[in-house]
Parts: structure tokens; sequence; C-alpha cells
């Protein structure tokens, strides 16, 4: 055991060392490239009076720590739900969460509403749509007080179709300026700069990855299938309501904040599931810091490619994390859950 | 007077409104085993599953060491009763690594790892069943004999007083077959479990246990319970398989065989 211990600390340790190294490369490249002395110096001899401490704090800073914890609330949340579910298949955007938040936002973009409550409309209302989804998914799939998972699966799908066809009625009836907003926003971007927004976004992340890693050892269990961990004293029941609902709401904050990024909840827990294996003990904290390195990399490609141009980051994320997984997939052989 | 590990007292049970077992009353002892007989559908897992909690009764009481399994916390019922269901899901984890789940029951509130003890009873009951040279091999990768092992396995680091076992020889070869019978057989000497085993094998049921339930669709009921020989007679086949049989008792253990008679086969 001491030596299994050992490894996850090693394992962590080093995606820690990941995260950083990608994120003091993200905060330096743009733009304006900023060398990593000057990263040192603005940060520990407080140098705020330099363009580059503007465009640090002000831009770079704040973009990462919404990829990180961006990548590491979809990626978790996509290691929760794939675990429960043991369906490899499963990814945050099945139960329909990014279809409502989507309705939300083209209702905004619809309605001017922007200009009534400024441009936080846009995370409020995504977030609202992504609420009422979960709250129908939920009641739908409950049955005699019990989550039934095909039925969550199933209503969630057929969530999404009706949403993505809302979407694009709205969008048919919008005029071109509009359309562009839209699109531009279902194609996902991490430029936020509102501090609360940032804040709750980290905060919320923080909160979903320490609830889940209450609930490590009953997915362990769910391993062995709901009837097994029921026999093995879990009370799978709560389980799968309280891991339904944190990864609902790791979806619906990331979708409103940042729009649809594909792939991040699909690819980063298989990848890890490969490296650390289905122990949910090192895996949901390593799925976390992947998601949040996959992510943190893919924005700065999506941000220097064709720069000063930018380019929408779910783009990149589909495209990078699509290919690798094939390759992967082809010499693995095998989908492991 | 004898220990009761488990006993039913007019348990009615089914799916919701579809009763499917009336009226079931049996005992069962340490150190016995009794196998559980009957056609498809006669109920023989939703009486299993009652047993294990995970359906509830419509009527009647089961208790395990005299108390009323409704009033054992879950946690505490999965240290007294193991159960190896019919259908093994594949699992992306090592031999031991899986077996050591079975001692999650053991786990106080807000710990996450197991303990040496923990390993130490994980590796004694690998011995015990012969698994413990599969220790790191991935479970996924294991043939299905070996697979039935590893799960009695698991069954027994929750160290059980009752252990339950839906069709444990199913798909498996007569080698296997009888390797886990006679594990099962070692188990209750050794470890003085009570056990309760589907089995849809009559031979397999006659041969290694110590009673037989014969349980009848037509009425939901138990058609007979007893020793082999009082439960598997010509009469109760036909009876209840509606099948011709000819009992004959196997010449060494004296226990009841069934053999079947053909109407259409080529004379020998």
């Amino acid at each position: 055991m001491k030596k299994k211990i050992k490894y996850w600390i090693i394992i962590i340790g080093i995606q820690v060392l990941i995260l950083s190294g990608i994120s003091i490369f993200a905060i330096s490249v743009g733009t304006t490239e900023i060398s990593f002395i000057t990263i040192l110096k603005t940060f520990f001899l407080k140098q705020t009076q330099t363009s580059e401490y503007n465009i640090l704090i002000g831009l770079r800073v704040p973009r990462v720590m919404i990829s990180i914890a961006i990548g590491g609330a979809l990626s978790l949340a996509g290691t929760l739900l794939q675990g429960m579910f043991r369906n490899p298949l499963v990814e945050p955007y099945t139960l329909g969460i990014s279809g409502g938040a989507s309705i939300g936002v083209c209702i905004t973009v619809f309605f001017k509403l922007s200009s009534v409550i400024g441009i936080i409309a846009y995370p409020i209302l995504g977030f609202i749509g992504a609420g009422i989804v979960i709250i129908i998914v939920y009641t739908l799939s409950i049955k005699s007080g019990s989550l039934k998972s095909n039925n969550m699966l199933l209503i969630g799908v057929m969530i999404s179709f009706v949403s993505s066809s809302i979407v694009m009625l709205i969008m048919a009836m919008s005029k071109t300026n509009d359309l562009h907003s839209i699109i531009f926003w279902i194609m996902g971007s991490l430029d936020e700069t509102n501090t609360a927004l940032i804040k709750i976004t980290i905060l919320g992340s923080l909160s979903g990855l320490a609830v889940s890693c209450f609930y490590c050892l009953d997915l362990n269990a769910f391993v062995l299938g709901e009837e097994n961990a029921d026999l093995l004293g879990i009370n799978t029941i709560r389980t799968k309501k309280v891991l339904f609902i944190t990864a609902s709401l790791l979806t619906g904050l990331s979708v409103s904040i940042a729009g649809i990024i594909m792939f991040v909840g699909l690819v980063v827990p298989h990848f890890m599931r490969l490296i650390v294996g289905s122990d949910h003990r090192i895996l949901i904290i390593s799925s976390f810091l992947g998601g949040a390195s996959f992510l943190t990399l893919c924005d700065v490609i999506a941000r220097t490619i064709i720069s000063p141009l930018e380019l929408p980051v779910g783009v990149i994320t589909g495209i990078i994390g699509g290919i690798t997984f094939i390759y992967v997939l082809s010499r693995k052989k095998q989908v492991v859950l | 007077m004898r220990n009761v590990v488990l006993e039913l007292n007019n348990i009615t049970c089914g799916y919701g409104k579809k009763i499917i077992l009336h009226n079931i009353n049996f005992s069962l002892f340490k150190k016995e085993i009794i196998s559980i007989i009957g056609t498809n559908g006669s109920g023989k897992t939703t009486l299993l599953k009652t047993i294990a909690g995970i359906i509830k009764p419509e009527k009647g009481e089961i208790l395990i060491k005299n108390k009323n399994i409704k009033t054992i916390p879950i946690k505490m019922l999965a240290k007294k009763t193991a159960v190896v269901m019919q259908s093994i899901n594949s699992a992306f984890m090592t031999v031991e690594e899986y077996i050591l789940l079975g001692r999650l029951p053991y786990f106080k509130k807000y710990q996450f790892f197991e303990t040496q003890k923990d390993i130490e009873l994980t590796h004694k009951y690998m011995k015990l069943t012969n698994t413990f040279k599969l220790k790191d091999a991935p479970f996924n990768k294991i043939s299905g004999g070996e697979k039935q092992l590893v799960v009695i396995t698991r069954a027994l680091v929750q160290e059980p007083d009752l252990l339950l076992l839906d069709e444990p020889t199913s798909h498996l070869d007569i080698k296997h077959q009888t390797q886990i019978m006679e594990l099962i057989i070692r188990l209750k000497q050794e470890l003085e479990l009570a056990v309760l085993i589907i089995l849809h094998d009559l031979n397999l049921a006659g041969e290694y246990s110590d009673k037989l339930i014969l349980l009848n669709k037509k009425n939901g009921k138990i058609y007979s319970l007893g020793m082999p020989r009082e439960v598997i007679t010509e009469k109760a086949i036909q009876d209840i398989y509606k099948t011709d049989v000819i009992v004959k008792n196997n010449p060494v253990s004296k226990k009841p065989c069934v053999f079947f008679v053909s109407k259409n086969a080529v004379p020998a």
C-alpha cells in the first residue's frame, strides 16, 4: 500500500510540474512575448508600473486561471460520469447540459439582454439554461427514489437534440451580427476578465474536486456494477445523486463561462485511465490536473497559431484531442473503464 | 442447539406488485450448504436477492443471526452477508485490487486507504482459494474459472457468516465446476460458513449440498425441502420440470443422480 501511495504522490507531483510549466509558458507567449525573467521580476520584485505587469495581471494570468479551472472541471465531470455510468462514451455534454446553456446564451443574444444587464448576461443566462436542464433530467430520470442510469443518459441525449434544434431555430431568425456572437460563443473561448466570475469559476471547480474526492471509493465499488456496490454497503442512491449534481454543476459552470469546449471531458479521463489505472483515488485528481494542463495548452495554441487573430479553443481541443485519442486507441486496441 | 444463521419466516416477495414467491420458510445453519433448485423463472434469484437485501419483501421477516435485516444498517449487513452474483462485470484492475474492494464495508467514515490488516486478510483468503498466484494479473485477462474464484474470494474478504451464490458454476467446464464446489465445501468447514447456492445442475446440487430447496413455479411456493435424496425424486422432477428422468444413486457417494431419458436417441 505504501508503495502505491508513493507512486501516486510521484504522479501528482509530475502532473503539478507539467501544469506549472504549461502555465508559465502560457503567460509568457502571445502578441507581446514576455520572458521568464521578466515574469519573475514582475511578481517577486513587485514591478507594477510596467506594461508587462498590465498584460500579465489584466489578461494572461486570469486567462490561465480560467483555463485551469474549466479544463479541470470538464475533465473531472467526465471522469465522474464515466465511472458512474460505466460507459466510456459518456462525457459532460451527453446529459444535455450544454444544450440548455446554449439556449440561454442564444436568448441573451436574440433579445439583446446584454444591453440591459451588461456582458454578465451571458454566463447568468447560460447557467440558468444549464440549471433548468439539470432539473429536467434529474426529475425525469428519478424513479422510486433512485436515479435510473439508462433513463438519465437517454433523456440527456434527447434534450441535447431538442436544444440544438431550438438553437438552430433561434439562429435562423437572428441577424448576421447576432449569428456571429452565437457561433463564437458556442465554439468556446476562455476570454473572461470579470474578476468575480473568475473567482466563482475557480472556487466552483475546486469545490467540485473536493466533493468528488469523498466519493472516490464509492466510484471504485461502482466498477463491480451498481448492485454489487450496494451489496458492499455503499449507498449507491445517494452517491449517484451527489455525483450527478456535482458533475452537472461543474459542466453548467464551464459552459456558461467558456462556451462549449469539446473533447476535454471525454478524452482526458480516458488518457488518465490509461496512465494511472481505474482507481478513482488517484484518477479523480489526475484527471483534474490533466484536464487543466490540456486546456491551458490548447488555449495557448488557439491564441498564437494565427496571431494576432485568435481561434476558438473548442476547435483546437477537438482537433488535437480527437486525433491523439484515435492514435492512442488504435495502438492500445482496448478501451478501458 | 445448532447455530441458526439465516431464518426466513413467511417471506412473500417479488418485483413491485408482481408477487413471485409466497410464504417461504426455512432455516440455514452454520456449516451447512443449502442449494435452491427449480425451473427458469421459479424465483430462485428473486429469493436470493431478497435475502441479500436488494429486494424488500412484501411480507414476512428475514433474520440473520436472529436479527431482522430491516434493522441492520447496510454496511453492517455487508459484513454479515456476502453475495456472488451471476454476472461478472469487467474491471480494469489487478486481481488483488479487485479482491480488496471486498474490504470496503470495513472502511471507517473518512478512511481512504486499506490498512495492513486488510491486505494481510486479502492475502490469506487468496491463498485459501488458490488465487494468490494471480495477484498482479489484470482481472480482465484471467479465465472464466479463475474469475469465478476471484469473485468468491472478494466475497470471503468481507468475512461474512452467510455466503450467497447465484449459479457460480454456470459457463464452466466440469473441472472448474467441481473445483468451485469442492472449494465451497472446504469454506463451509474451515470458515464455518452458512452457504446458500442457486444451482441449475441437479447432479451438482445433489452431490455437494446438505439440503435442497425445490421451488415450484406454479404456485410460488417451496415444493420440497430436505436431504438431496428426499428432494430429487423421479416424481418431483416430473412434476416440476415436466421431464422424464431416471434417478439412481451415485455408486460412490450414494447421493441421487439424474439420468436423462431420450425417446429418440439411437441405442448405444
